[in-house]
């Protein structure tokens, strides 16, 4: 059902239904791009609970600017862009339940030496080495490999330039290996 | 360049970059570095591939309808309670007719100035007393000056026949 709704035509339908005050088209609308805004936040986040309120507060500013969106062909572009910055936002109000500087020490305590690297486990320490790193970073290797953005699209949505995502990504990727050459060399 | 230096454009190896591809294709320890990046980024993909259950989906698009009919009816109570003071203030006039000063009470008001003895009657422009009542109150609180009549003093003698008059101006003089 909703697969038929993906073109430009029926969202700006929905779009216009919506701004009209027609609730049950907000919530078709927002049924597109949930994945997007939640998972987005997510990643952002590294909470579910904190995601979900990000989300919301996306969805309720995404209804507050519809008149907008009318006219702009890139609905994504803009639930990415408003999606990093709630989560900025939230984050300068609740910092993080479990500090990012006591990423490594959570990793040491948790991991078995003598017990070969599991799939889940290579995959806590990946995330452990998400967390390490700045806002801004994770943003960016969010945004560029895991959502699957573009360089442009990364800086469109960050309000940056092209040349510093590419820093920032590549910043990300050195700190990422550090811990995780740091990690295993230490449990392995 | 060292691979050192080469390390942040090997890290961004999907960009396209022509000096950092030229010097994996030199370098077998950048080439094993790069690969174990890209096997790195294979696992976290992987790892965030695992999908958010439906609920929490439904969850978020609960509260957030939630909270515009919320808001809606917060829209409507206010528009309603500005409807009903508005009729309540309408009532209010009709039951209770303005007692406050009109134009013509305003008038009467002058009066007793104007008649002031010895002055001149104090007139003001019909549309200046409807438009500006400060104005007459004003003129109420500063009387018109009163034009005085000469001052004559009658001074008698010890001669009968003979009386002093003494006739002053308004100064006194």
């Amino acid at each position: 059902m909703l697969g038929a709704m993906d073109g430009p035509g029926e969202r700006l339908r929905l779009i216009e239904a919506a701004r009209a005050g027609d609730l049950a088209a907000f919530d078709l609308l927002m049924r597109q791009y949930e994945r997007l805004v939640l998972t987005t936040a997510f990643r952002l986040l590294g909470n579910l609970e904190d995601a979900k309120h990000a989300s919301q507060e996306v969805f309720l500013r995404l209804y507050r600017n519809l008149g907008k969106l009318e006219r702009s062909d890139n609905v994504s572009g803009w639930l990415y862009k408003v999606t990093v910055n709630v989560c900025h936002d939230q984050r300068r109000r609740r910092p993080a339940q479990a500090p990012v500087e006591e990423a490594e020490n959570v990793a040491a305590r948790t991991a078995d030496p003598q017990q070969e690297l599991t799939a889940a486990e290579r995959r806590r320490a990946l995330e452990l080495s998400l967390r390490l790193l700045s806002e801004r970073e994770r943003a960016a290797v969010v945004l560029r490999d895991l959502e699957g953005l573009s360089t442009e699209e990364v800086a469109r949505a960050m309000g940056s330039t092209q040349a510093t995502v590419r820093s920032q990504i590549s910043q990300a990727r050195v700190k990422m290996k550090g811990f995780l050459e740091r990690y295993f060399r230490r449990h392995v | 360049m060292t691979c050192k230096d080469w390390e942040e454009r090997i890290a961004l190896a999907a960009e396209d970059d022509p000096g950092a591809e030229r010097h994996l294709a030199e370098c077998a320890a950048c080439r094993e570095k790069a690969a174990a990046w890209q096997r790195d980024l294979n696992w976290l993909k992987e790892a965030h591939r695992e999908p958010i259950a439906p609920a929490h989906y439904a969850a978020v698009r609960a509260r957030v309808l939630a909270e515009l009919e919320h808001s809606r009816r917060r829209v409507w109570r206010q528009i309603w309670a500005a409807a009903l003071s508005a009729a309540a203030i309408l009532i209010l006039f009709l039951l209770f007719p303005r007692t406050a000063q009109t134009p013509a009470t305003v008038g009467r008001a002058f009066r007793p100035v104007a008649a002031l003895p010895g002055g001149a009657p104090v007139e003001r422009p019909a549309a200046a007393r409807k438009s500006r009542p400060t104005l007459a109150r004003r003129a109420i609180r500063k009387p018109a000056p009163v034009q005085h009549e000469p001052l004559v003093v009658k001074l008698l003698t010890d001669d009968p026949n003979v009386i002093i008059y003494w006739i002053a101006d308004r100064k006194g003089e």
